[in-house]
C-alpha cells in the first residue's frame, strides 16, 4: 500500500518550529527534503542530547548547503524548482534579501506552495520580532493563565515545545490546503503563519471573545479552575491524579465512591450534585475529594474510578508513558533502526489510516543524501 | 467578502458528529476553508458549550433555548457551520441522517469507540452508504476492541494529565501546576484530525477510494512528547518541572515588571544575545562576568542570572522591556492580557479577527484560523448557528424530507427546531469593542 502523501515533495528550510509539520507529512508518504547548514540544524543539538532528530526527521532526506555561499543559494533554488511545497522558517524578507525567497523561487516554479513560518507572520508592525516557545505564549495571552498565582506564570508543557507544535499542525494543514487549491488552479501561493497566532488558536477557552463577553480577568488558578469541582489535581498514594466533574451523574458516582471509601456521608447530599453549590464549598469538597484520592496509588485510583464512570486520569510521568498497558496493547510503540543510535523506540502512529498507512522510519544523518542524484 | 469558490474546502461537504472542543475545532477548520459542515446535535444531551452561556445574560432571562446559543464560546468553535437538531434514536430521524451522509464527502466524529458503534454510526455501516467516504474519528484511546482503556472515559482537561503534559508544568519544589485554563491536547488532537482528513482527502481525490482515519486521543498527544521519550527509553532519564527554563537557552524566564502581576518573558538563544541584553540593561560588569561569558556557563549560573535580571526589569514596564530586547534582536515579549491583545495593532492589522454575524446576536467577536493563504484565503460570512437554525435547509434541501415530514418528526421530538426564534438579542460589549477594532464589519445591528 501507499502513502497519501507519496509524490509530494517538501523542501524543509526550517528550525525546531516546524519539525513536527514536517514530520506529519514524511510519515505519511511525502518526500521530505530537509536542507542543513553546515554542522547540521538545532535540532540535532537541542536537548534531549539532539534526539529531537531522530524522532522528528523520521522519513526525511538530509543535504547539506550554506544559503551564506553563491553555491548553496544556487543548490536552493534547485531544489525548489524540483519541490511542491517549501516550508520555511527564515525571518520575514530574509531570503528574498539573497534572491532566493518566495518572491524568486515562486515566479520560476509557479506551481511551489510556499509556507513561511514565523514568530509574527509575514505582515504587520512587529513582523520582525522574534519569539522562543517561550515568549510565544506570553504573546498570546495563554500563558498569563498558567502557573500558581504566587509564582510568575509559568510555560505550558515545559520543554515540550507546545506553540512550535501548534504552528507545525497549521503549516502542515495550510501546505495540504494549498496543494488542494493548486490542483485546481495550477498555481502555488504563499501560506503565512504566525507561530504567536497558533498559540491563540489553542487559547480561545482564555482568549479575547470571550473575555470582552464576561470581563472576568483571566488570572493563574495553578491546577484548579475557579467555575467547576471537583477540578483538578488530587493527591494519591504516589503521585497525582486528575479528576474533572462537570455532569450530575459523574457527581454521584464520586459521592458514593467517598462514602464507600472514606465514611463521607454529607457528600451524598442532593445539594452538592449542583456544581454551583459545589463551587461556593469548593475547600470542602477539595479536601473531601483529596481525602478518597490519597487513599490510592495512582494508577490503581484510575482504573477504579473509571470502573464506577468517573472521568478520572492519573498525572503520568515519562516513565509511566513508557509502561503504559495501554499503549502497548495498541501496538503504539515502534522500533526503529538508527545507524548511529541502534535500535530507538519512539512513539507510532498519530492516527491510523486504513487505506493509505502511517509509516515509521528513521531520521537521516547529516548530508546523508547529497549525493542523491534527485537531489542535485 | 469569502469568495466561497476560491477557499480550498469548497464543495466539500462534512457531517460533523461532535462535541466538546476537540470534534469542533477540527469542523471549524473545515468550515473557515470552505467546506460545507453540518452539525448534528442533541436538545436531550447537549454539547457542553451549549450548557454554559453568557453571563450576562443568565440562564432564566430567556429561557434555556436562548441560554444555549449564547456562550461566547460558539462562535469559537462553530463559527461558519450549521446545525440541526436530530434525534439519532428515532428510527426515521436516523435514516434521515443516513440520507445525509450519503451526501457527505467527510464524517467526523469524537464521540467514543462504543459510542459511535452502538448509535449505528461504525465505518461499515456508513461506508455501506457513501463507499468513497473520508471517515474521521476521534475516540479518546482508539477503537480496538479490548485494550485495556477502551471503555474509559476521556475528555480535555483529563488528556494533559494523562500524557504527561501536566507533570513537566510548574515548578520543580511545587506539584504541578498543570495546564489547568485551556483543554490543550483538545486542540492538538482536532488538528491532527484535520491533518489526517486532508491526506484521505488527497487520496480519494486522486484514486476515489475512501478510507478510515482513527485518531486515539492519547495516542496523539503522547506523540508530541517524542523526542523525550526517545531520551528515556535510551537513557531513563526522567524530565521533572524546570518552571519556564528550556534547558538551552540562558537566560530565559519570565521577570517581574513594574505594576501589580505585570511580567516579561525573555529568551536568550546565544552569546550575542546575551552581548545584547547587558547592553541593553546597561550592566557591562554582567557581560564582564566569566561565570555567564559561554553558554555552558550561563546554564550553570541560571539562579544567579535570574536573580540579576528581575532586579533589572523590575524598575521598568513589561512593554518597554519588551521593545528594547527586541531592537537589539533578542526574543522577549510581555506576557500581555485580554486587554493588551484587544488593543494590539499588529493582530488587527493582520485581520485576525472578525464579527461574522450569527442569528441571535448579530456581529459576534471572532478569531480567525491563523492559516493564511495568500491566493486563497479562508474566511466565514456567518457566525455560530443557533441550534436547530438549519433544520429546514438541511433536512429539505439535502436530505430530501418534506417541510410536513420535518414537521411531524419535530411534532413527536425526533427533530428540534430553534428554540424561541424571534427572540434577538445584543451583545453589552458591542457598546465598546468596536470603536477599539473599526476595520470590521460590525453591520447595521450596532
Amino acid at each position: 500500500m501507499t502513502g497519501a502523501l507519496d509524490g509530494i515533495r517538501v523542501l524543509e528550510l526550517g528550525d525546531e518550529s516546524v519539525a513536527y509539520a514536517t514530520k506529519l507529512l514524511a510519515d505519511l508518504g511525502a518526500d521530505v527534503v530537509r536542507l542543513e547548514p553546515p554542522g547540521g540544524s538545532r535540532l540535532r543539538h537541542l536537548p534531549p542530547k539532539g534526539l529531537g532528530s531522530a524522532y522528528f526527521d523520521t522519513n526525511k532526506r538530509s543535504v547539506v548547503a550554506d544559503i551564506g555561499t553563491e553555491e548553496g543559494r544556487a543548490r536552493l533554488a534547485r531544489l525548489a524548482a524540483r519541490a511542491d511545497v517549501v516550508v520555511d522558517t527564515s525571518p520575514p524578507g530574509h531570503l528574498d534579501g539573497l534572491d532566493t525567497g518566495p518572491a524568486a523561487l515562486c515566479a520560476a516554479n509557479p506551481a511551489l506552495v510556499w509556507v513561511a513560518v514565523t514568530p509574527f507572520g509575514l505582515t504587520g508592525p512587529r513582523r520582525h520580532w522574534r519569539a522562543s516557545n517561550l515568549t510565544a505564549w506570553a504573546q498570546s495571552g495563554v500563558l498569563r493563565t498558567t502557573g500558581e498565582p504566587d509564582r510568575p506564570p509559568v510555560v505550558p508543557g515545559g520543554p515540550v515545545r507546545l506553540a512550535h507544535v501548534l504552528a507545525s499542525f497549521n503549516a502542515a494543514i495550510g501546505a495540504l490546503l494549498a496543494l488542494r487549491a493548486w490542483r485546481r488552479t495550477g498555481q502555488g501561493q504563499v501560506v503565512d503563519v504566525s507561530i504567536v497566532e497558533s498559540a491563540m488558536l489553542a487559547g480561545i477557552e482564555v482568549g479575547v471573545p470571550y473575555w470582552v463577553d464576561d470581563l472576568v480577568p483571566r488570572e493563574r488558578q495553578g491546577n484548579r479552575r475557579a467555575a467547576i469541582r471537583p477540578w483538578g489535581l488530587y493527591p494519591c498514594a504516589d503521585g497525582w491524579a486528575s479528576v474533572v466533574i462537570v455532569v450530575p451523574e459523574h457527581w454521584d458516582a464520586l459521592a458514593a465512591w467517598m462514602h464507600e471509601r472514606t465514611g463521607n456521608e454529607a457528600a451524598t447530599e442532593p445539594v452538592f450534585r449542583e456544581v454551583l453549590t459545589r463551587v461556593e464549598a469548593a475547600e470542602l469538597v477539595d479536601e473531601w475529594t483529596s481525602e478518597l484520592t490519597v487513599t490510592y496509588p495512582k494508577h490503581e485510583l484510575f482504573a477504579e474510578a473509571q470502573r464506577r464512570g468517573i472521568p478520572c486520569t492519573p498525572v503520568n510521568t515519562v516513565a509511566d508513558l513508557a509502561e503504559d498497558p495501554h499503549l502497548a496493547a495498541r501496538g503504539f510503540w515502534v522500533d526503529v533502526e538508527d545507524p548511529e543510535l541502534g535500535t530507538v523506540r519512539m512513539p507510532g502512529a498519530p492516527y491510523r489510516l486504513s487505506a493509505t498507512p502511517w509509516r515509521a522510519g528513521r531520521a537521516p544523518r547529516l548530508g546523508e543524501h547529497d549525493a542523491d542524484p534527485d537531489l542535485a | 467578502m469569502v469568495d466561497a469558490d476560491s477557499r480550498p474546502l469548497a464543495g466539500i461537504r462534512v457531517l460533523a458528529h461532535v462535541v466538546g472542543i476537540a470534534g469542533p475545532i477540527a469542523s471549524r477548520v473545515f468550515a473557515w476553508f470552505g467546506a460545507e459542515v453540518i452539525r448534528v446535535e442533541s436538545r436531550v444531551n447537549p454539547d457542553l458549550i451549549r450548557r454554559v452561556g453568557s453571563r450576562w445574560l443568565g440562564p432564566d432571562t430567556h429561557g434555556p433555548a436562548v441560554w444555549t446559543d449564547s456562550s461566547p464560546l460558539l462562535n469559537e468553535l462553530w463559527g461558519g457551520v450549521r446545525s440541526v437538531g436530530l434525534n439519532l434514536k428515532d428510527a426515521e430521524a436516523f435514516a434521515v441522517a443516513e440520507r445525509l451522509v450519503a451526501t457527505c464527502d467527510v464524517f467526523l466524529s469524537n464521540f467514543s469507540a462504543p459510542a459511535l458503534r452502538d448509535s449505528g454510526l461504525g465505518y461499515e455501516a456508513l461506508a455501506a452508504l457513501r463507499p468513497d467516504l473520508v471517515y474521521v474519528v476521534l475516540p479518546g484511546f482508539g477503537a480496538t476492541e479490548g485494550t485495556p482503556y477502551h471503555d474509559y472515559l476521556a475528555w480535555g482537561p483529563n488528556q494533559a494529565p494523562l500524557v504527561g503534559l501536566d507533570e513537566l508544568t510548574g515548578w520543580p519544589d511545587r506539584p504541578p501546576a498543570a495546564i489547568a485554563s485551556i483543554a490543550l491536547p483538545d486542540y492538538t488532537n482536532g488538528l491532527t484530525g484535520v491533518v489526517g482528513a486532508l491526506a484521505a482527502l488527497e487520496h480519494r481525490d486522486r484514486t476515489g477510494e475512501g478510507q478510515r482515519v482513527e485518531v486515539a486521543q492519547f495516542e496523539a498527544t503522547v506523540a508530541l512528547l517524542g523526542d523525550i521519550l526517545v531520551d528515556h527509553d535510551r537513557t531513563g532519564h526522567v524530565p521533572g518541572r524546570a518552571g519556564n527554563r528550556g534547558g538551552w537557552a540562558a537566560p530565559e524566564g519570565v521577570y517581574p515588571c513594574r505594576g501589580r502581576d505585570r511580567w516579561v518573558a525573555i529568551t536568550v538563544e546565544d552569546d550575542a544575545g546575551w552581548a545584547a541584553l547587558c547592553r541593553v540593561a546597561v550592566r557591562p560588569e554582567w557581560l564582564a562576568d566569566e561565570r555567564f561569558a559561554t553558554a555552558e556557563g550561563r546554564l550553570a549560573h541560571l539562579d544567579e542570572l535570574d536573580a540579576l535580571i528581575a532586579g533589572w526589569t523590575a524598575a521598568h514596564t513589561d512593554a518597554e522591556i519588551a521593545e528594547w530586547l527586541q531592537a537589539a534582536a533578542v526574543a522577549a515579549a510581555a506576557v500581555v492580557d485580554n486587554a493588551a491583545l484587544l488593543a494590539d495593532r499588529h493582530l488587527a492589522s493582520r485581520g485576525f479577527w472578525g464579527a461574522p454575524p450569527n442569528t441571535r446576536f448579530g456581529p459576534d467577536l471572532t478569531t480567525s484560523i491563523p492559516i493564511n493563504l495568500a491566493a486563497t484565503p479562508g474566511g466565514i460570512e456567518r457566525g455560530a448557528p443557533s441550534f436547530g437554525e438549519d433544520n429546514e435547509e438541511v433536512l429539505v434541501g439535502l436530505a430530501g424530507c418534506t417541510p410536513e415530514q420535518v414537521a411531524a418528526m419535530a411534532e413527536r421530538g425526533a427533530v428540534w427546531p430553534m428554540g424561541d426564534p424571534a427572540v434577538r438579542l445584543r451583545r453589552p460589549y458591542l457598546d465598546w469593542v468596536p470603536q477599539l477594532l473599526p476595520e470590521l464589519d460590525w453591520g447595521p445591528r450596532s
